[in-house]
Order: C-alpha cells, then sequence, then structure tokens
C-alpha cells in the first residue's frame, strides 16, 4: 500500500526532524485517518467491485444490443416478403426495392419497433438477464472456495 | 522495416504476458525440504518480488521476518523458497496460513539417507541475483522423487484465459470487419 508507507515514511522523519526518538512504534499523526482492521479486505473488495461493475454493464449492454438484432432479424425474417407486413406497416404499397427492403428494416416501420421493444422488455425480466449478476456472484464463490482450499485443505 | 518494429512489439508483450503467467500462476517442485528457518529480510529494489499483505500486522516497516524453506531438488540442486501470507492481496491465493504451513514443511523435513519426498506448490522465480524467492503455497508428501503432478489448475486457467480472449477477439473481428467492409465494396 503505497500511500500509507509514504505516510509512515514522512511520519518518521517528521518524528526525528522534531527531535523525537525514531522507532517502531510511534504515535499516528493528528491529520492521518486511522487504518481500519482488515483494510486489505477493504480495498480488495473495492476493486473487485469497481472491475466487475464495469465488466457488468458492457456485458449487460452487449447481451441487450444482441437480443436486439436478433428481435429485429427475427422480425425481418418473417416478413421479408410479406406484402400484407408492409401494409400493415403503413407503407403504401410493396415496395420490394433493395431501398424499400432498407427502408423497412431501418427503424422507420412503428410495428417493427414495438415488436423489438415488447421482446427487449421481455428480455429485462427473463432470467437469462439476471443471469448476468453472475458477474459479481462466480468470483466471490471462487474466492471462497480458494480461500478455503489454501488454508483449511 | 515496419514488419520487425511491428513484430519486435508484438514479441515483447506477448514475452511480458507469458511472463506474468509464469510467475503467477501455481506451479509443483518434488523436493525433499533440508530445513525451514525464519530470515529478517529487508526488502529494497526487490520488493515487487516479496508479498506484503496486509494481515493484521504492519505492512510499513523497514524489515520483517519471513519464513523460509529449504529444500533439495532430485538433481541434487537447491532451491529455497519464501513462505509469505499474500492475504488479500495479489496473487490471489488468499494464502493466510504461514505459520500453519511452516508446522507442516518443518515435519516433513528429511535428511539424505532416509529421504522424504514432497510436492511443494509455490508461484514466484528463484532468482540469485536479485534475492527472490518463489512463495510456497503448499506442502505435501509424495512416494517419491519422480513422481508426476500435472498441474490442473494452471491448465484450467489458461484455458479459461483463452476462451475469454477468443470470446472477445472473435467479437471484436465481427464487429471491425463490418464497419470496414462498407467502405471497401
Amino acid at each position: 500500500m503505497g500511500a500509507r508507507r509514504d505516510r509512515m515514511a514522512r511520519a518518521a522523519q517528521f518524528g526525528i526532524a522534531s527531535g523525537g526518538r525514531a522507532g517502531y512504534h510511534w504515535a499516528e499523526p493528528a491529520t492521518s485517518f486511522p487504518e481500519l482492521p482488515m483494510a486489505a479486505l477493504a480495498r480488495l473488495l473495492l476493486i473487485l467491485f469497481a472491475v466487475l461493475s464495469v465488466v457488468y454493464v458492457s456485458l449487460s449492454l452487449y447481451s441487450r444490443s444482441i437480443r436486439r438484432d436478433k428481435l429485429e432479424a427475427e422480425w425481418d425474417g418473417l416478413n421479408e416478403s410479406d406484402t400484407e407486413a408492409f401494409q400493415r406497416a403503413g407503407l403504401e404499397e410493396h415496395d420490394d426495392s433493395l431501398f424499400g427492403r432498407l427502408r423497412n428494416r431501418a427503424g422507420r416501420n412503428p410495428e417493427r419497433e414495438e415488436f423489438v421493444e415488447a421482446g427487449l422488455q421481455e428480455y429485462d425480466q427473463s432470467l437469462r438477464r439476471k443471469l448476468i449478476l453472475g458477474v459479481y456472484v462466480v468470483p466471490i464463490l471462487l474466492i471462497g472456495t480458494i480461500l478455503y482450499i489454501t488454508n483449511y485443505n | 522495416m515496419w514488419f520487425y518494429i511491428r513484430w519486435t512489439l508484438w514479441l515483447a508483450l506477448l514475452a511480458v504476458i507469458a511472463g506474468f503467467l509464469h510467475y503467477t500462476l501455481p506451479r509443483n517442485d518434488v523436493v525433499r525440504i533440508v530445513q525451514t528457518d525464519i530470515r529478517r529480510i529487508d526488502p529494497g529494489d526487490n520488493a515487487l518480488f516479496w508479498a506484503n499483505a496486509d494481515t493484521g500486522d504492519a505492512t510499513g516497516v523497514a524489515n520483517r521476518d519471513v519464513h523460509f524453506i529449504s529444500a533439495k531438488r532430485p538433481n541434487d540442486k537447491e532451491m529455497e523458497y519464501r513462505n509469505e501470507d499474500t492475504g488479500w492481496g495479489w496473487p490471489p491465493y488468499f494464502k493466510f496460513n504461514t505459520s500453519s504451513l511452516h508446522t507442516k514443511a518443518s515435519d516433513l523435513q528429511s535428511t539424505r539417507d532416509n529421504p522424504q519426498w514432497v510436492a511443494i506448490k509455490k508461484y514466484g522465480w528463484r532468482s540469485q541475483m536479485l534475492s527472490i524467492f518463489p512463495n510456497a503455497i503448499s506442502v505435501k508428501p509424495v512416494e517419491g522423487p519422480d513422481v508426476r503432478i500435472i498441474p490442473w489448475i494452471s491448465i484450467s486457467i489458461l484455458f479459461g484465459l483463452g476462451c475469454i480472449w477468443l470470446a472477445i477477439w472473435s467479437r471484436w473481428r465481427k464487429f471491425w470487419d463490418k464497419r470496414k467492409d462498407p467502405v471497401l465494396d
């Protein structure tokens, strides 16, 4: 722990400079915070929480975008050459040109949007979505297991 | 020219990663324990290679006592291990049982004439030039000097890391291809 070491080094020098005895035990300067017991554990948990949160957020966003892609592909696959779908979608005629297809896919289709949004809402409540919380759970279980195997086996 | 510079940089990066893994992952030595003792150590430039786990005792002190295990390998060469808590720090062995390990290792001491071979699981490197020692994680008795120990833990960690890397890399590749292909078309 670099910061603490620095502070202690300074404390010792201060002690010597002010005529005090440099020793193994010295009073902590009044400005410093007392070290908590298990500070190392607190530090580990803090770092772990920060790192895992980054992983959790990235994984959530990634998984949601994959889900969106799949839902869009599902809609496009179902309705690719379905004239009715185009009409339902409010397009005046079945525009089977490349431009028409792209326009149907490019998000100007409210039914498609609705379909995708509904699918995403379903996904938000699914078990699959909650499994991403394993990002937090698995490392903690792993730490417990390693701790047990290393020390009590 | 650029070819060589690029490959040198890649190889350097690869060497750093490989070195890091080689230092950190557990490995097994089959040795005969000669003695266990405690020496006062003042980590200096090599402080990086000494654990300074905050497991209850002071961490800012200039020197401290470290447990050591001295051993002989089957090829009659010497090997020394330090025996330090890694605590909650890096590498994540969560080792707090230094004193117990010292007891266990002392219990398994043996003589040249009547050897008791043991497998020591350790991480780290021994370097006489830097005065650094691998950190012993566990000690267990084995049959003989040429028993074969398969490092399942290291294998599974490397496998896991490989899977994670492949998963990220293939997705990155796909993402990148999607971005650049329309430009080329």
